[in-house]
């Protein structure tokens, strides 16, 4: 199956996954995945799990405590949201782990270099702050002011944009050099 | 801001793509025309936006609180160039953070990406004549909080939309009353961040000569 067709089907199974309204079905699709699902389904179902937790658990328990104190607490409801929730964050990770996004965008090349140039910076820009940040807490014995700490933050980031936005050119360059942009 | 997968019937996300994917397809060709040469600034404001997108807190209202940067790509590159930037962030958002969601992206795009984009583009367009600084701040907080309604009433209708016959919720349980305060009292915070980074980081883009929209 090409990675395309595969994504075909996964934007299918999302949408009837948002049309179908019985929990026990839902977990059941849960079961399905995680039986079709490879090479690490347990570590997959906690990935995802972990994924929707915070959305989940918010939601729920506002929906619990406002369920309990009008007395229409719906606990189908309840596992209807949860078990979506799950399942949608489930088919997206085992998507992620069996679509190459690069093979599946090889008929439009813009949106395949722009994904992976996009894709580079976001992890260079994390490492350049993870960089700072450990940088700063190695060279101070003590936290410095909020105002401090603010204007320090404020400088160094327009340096690591300028760092950025001169990487990326460096990047399109290499790329244009080797005929990246000649289609 | 963006709405979480599994929330949004699809009463809602199927009309909000019939509308986005229009869009996204006159976006597109818009930007293939300078692809090129904008290509590495676009790629680094985009992993910039994903970046303060990464940073969110959950909020009651059934979404949750981050910085947008939707109005540095609009003031930067223009409001259709940023539409589908913030669009593709939102899908490597969803993709590799697993936030947002490939059903509720059309309702993201629309009213962050579209309305954000545009909105900033226009406030800017109106007051940048009498203080660009002024302008670039109101435009930024503007964008912010017409994209924190548009989320928030796109939340709140889903109850009387998308419910069971007998009245029980399908997919978000709280109204307009919860969700409009639950949204909007936050994002007003976030607004006013928004508006003082978006305007640290539009200045520095118009020292550099980064800034393709609006250099005029």
């Amino acid at each position: 199956m090409t990675h395309l067709a595969k994504i075909m089907l996964y934007l299918i199974a999302i949408m009837s996954i948002t049309m179908v309204h019985n929990p026990v079905l839902l977990l059941g699709g849960v079961c399905g995945v995680f039986f079709m699902a490879r090479p690490n389904p347990v570590a997959m179902l906690w990935r995802s799990a972990r994924r929707v937790f915070w959305i989940a658990t918010l939601l729920s328990f506002g929906y619990g405590v406002m369920g309990l104190l009008t007395q229409q607490l719906d606990w189908m409801f309840l596992l209807l949201l949860n078990s979506r929730l799950l399942l949608l964050s489930f088919l997206t990770t085992w998507l992620m782990q069996v679509v190459c996004w690069r093979q599946a965008l090889m008929r439009w090349p813009e949106a395949q270099r722009w994904l992976v140039v996009v894709r580079t910076q976001a992890g260079l820009l994390t490492q350049l702050s993870h960089h700072y940040r450990d940088a700063v807490r190695s060279r101070s014995a003590y936290p410095g002011s909020l105002r401090k700490r603010y204007c320090a933050n404020a400088a160094m980031s327009l340096a690591l944009l300028d760092k950025s936005v001169h990487n990326a050119e460096a990047l399109t360059l290499g790329m244009r050099s080797r005929g990246v942009f000649n289609d | 801001m963006h709405i979480a997968d599994g929330l949004i019937s699809p009463q809602t996300y199927l009309p909000a793509a019939a509308v986005v994917i229009p869009l996204w397809f006159i976006a597109g060709r818009r930007l293939k025309h300078h692809s090129d040469y904008l290509l590495p600034r676009l790629a680094v404001f985009t992993a910039l936006a994903l970046i303060l997108n990464t940073l969110m807190l959950p909020l009651p209202g059934g979404t949750t609180g981050h910085l947008v940067g939707i109005s540095i790509l609009a003031l930067i590159f223009g409001p259709s160039t940023a539409f589908i930037a913030y669009s593709l962030m939102l899908f490597l958002q969803t993709l590799v953070l697993g936030a947002g969601g490939i059903t509720a992206l059309p309702i993201n795009a629309l009213a962050i990406g579209f309305v954000g984009a545009w909105t900033t583009g226009l406030i800017y367009q109106l007051g940048y004549r009498i203080h660009p600084g002024f302008a670039i701040s109101i435009a930024t907080f503007a964008a912010v909080m017409i994209s924190a309604t548009l989320v928030a009433l796109a939340l709140g209708i889903q109850p009387i939309i998308a419910a069971a016959p007998d009245g029980t919720p399908r997919f978000f349980p709280f109204g307009l009353s919860i969700t409009l305060p639950a949204i909007l009292i936050p994002h007003f915070f976030i607004a006013l961040g928004e508006a003082l980074l978006t305007t640290i980081i539009v200045g520095h883009a118009q020292r550099r000569q980064w800034v393709e929209a609006y250099s005029s």
